[in-house]
């Protein structure tokens, strides 16, 4: 699996994202710089610039018209992909740090931090892709931070925007009504007082993934919140992702960006590591950051991964054959029967 | 004797593991089969077929 390195980014990668179709990497970076590249080679196809702060989020609608990207200046930006224009910006009162579009296009979700007097919350904005340039200024719907809980750190919608799944910074995960904001329940599934650091759903919105500080990825049904599976490494963990096609959970992490000068690459613990999503074993790890795994995100069509790194680089994975025809005895009788 | 522990125990390993592959995939496609109820899939299907034979 030879990678292709992306190089443009002078600063910590955030968060990367594919579009729909797959044909389209997204990637924000704390050097107030959003890329967008080719996803079959790893060319730029351009650069997005206009934030003036760390830009940590960014979705693409269902139809790769727009992107939306959310930064630390207190804005989220509307841009057209094929002239890669700002169409629009919203005003935020704190730092945006995920954002996601419904399925169907028509909304987004912003998480927005917790931050000097704002308790942090989830806004919920239209977007009107036909006419990028005249937006409804104001969110929707605010969910607000339940009495006694934690900041939200990340949040997904769920199949048909029914519902948004929401992790905090104390191991919490909450779910809320995607139309009234309505909090139907909190589950505790991570250790106490470690943050949630990503959360990731499948293509079809049925379960979620999460990683944490506490080292741990955990696989829970979006309906009930019931943790289904637990990938245990031995490092804090910053992203999980889903694949399709195989079975396979993808996580990253390593030792902390202020501790990474007493240690070298290789006691970080900087790789991409492979766990059966069934089985909950670890199968496999790649390496080649040289500083923590920020963000890992897998091809739609389950054909390749994209890892963003605290170094600043991308490393872009396509499978190999040998990839595709490793099975577990049992998977592959149970294939054959 | 340590032959037959080891098979004794690869024999649970295997018994766990068809279990735990059976309960996944009951669980999933009762998921989907939900998902088809509410009318969410089916369509996109069509449009994956689509998307192939344009590649």
């Amino acid at each position: 699996m030879r990678p292709i390195i992306l190089k443009g980014h002078e600063r910590p990668l955030t968060q990367l994202k594919y579009n729909r179709e797959g044909d389209l990497i997204f990637s924000t970076a704390r050097d107030q710089t959003a890329s967008v590249w080719y996803a079959h080679n790893g060319e730029r196809l351009g650069t997005l610039h206009g934030h003036n702060g760390a830009i940590f989020t960014v979705d693409s609608d269902p139809t790769s018209k727009v992107v939306v990207t959310g930064a630390a200046d207190n804005t989220i930006k509307l841009w057209e992909i094929q002239t890669g224009k700002n169409v629009y910006t919203w005003t935020t009162l704190t730092t945006t740090k995920r954002i996601e579009f419904s399925p169907d296009g028509k909304k987004f979700l912003a998480v927005n931090e917790k931050m000097m007097g704002h308790n942090g919350a989830i806004n919920i904005y239209e977007v009107n892709i036909e006419n990028p340039t005249e937006q409804n200024p104001s969110p929707i719907l605010t969910i607000s931070i339940p009495e006694g809980m934690t900041k939200f750190t990340f949040a997904a919608w769920t199949h048909g925007a029914q519902y948004i799944i929401v992790g905090h910074a104390d191991g919490f995960v909450s779910k809320f009504d995607g139309t009234t904001g309505e909090h139907i329940t909190s589950v505790r599934i991570h250790e106490s007082g470690l943050a949630i650091t990503d959360l990731q759903t499948n293509l079809e919105k049925t379960y979620a993934v999460t990683s944490s500080k506490d080292k741990s990825a955990k696989l829970f049904d979006v309906d009930n919140l019931n943790v289904m599976k637990t990938y245990v490494s031995d490092t804090p963990l910053n992203t999980a992702s889903i694949t399709s096609v195989k079975d396979y959970i993808i996580v990253g992490g390593g030792q902390e960006a202020r501790d990474v000068t007493t240690t070298s690459a290789r006691e970080g613990k900087f790789e991409a590591r492979f766990y059966h999503k069934i089985f909950e074993d670890e199968i496999g790890r790649v390496k080649g950051h040289f500083g923590p795994l920020n963000c890992i995100v897998v091809h739609p069509k389950g054909t390749a991964f994209a890892s963003g790194g605290e170094d600043g680089y991308i490393r872009l994975h396509h499978f190999e054959k040998q990839y595709f025809d490793f099975q577990y005895d049992v998977e592959r009788f149970a294939a054959n029967a | 004797e340590d032959a037959m522990e080891a098979s004794e125990a690869s024999r649970e390993l295997i018994t766990m593991r068809r279990r735990l592959l059976e309960e996944w995939r009951a669980w999933n496609s009762s998921m989907l089969a939900k998902l088809e109820s509410l009318g969410l899939i089916g369509g996109s299907e069509e449009e994956e077929e689509e998307f192939k034979i344009i590649e």
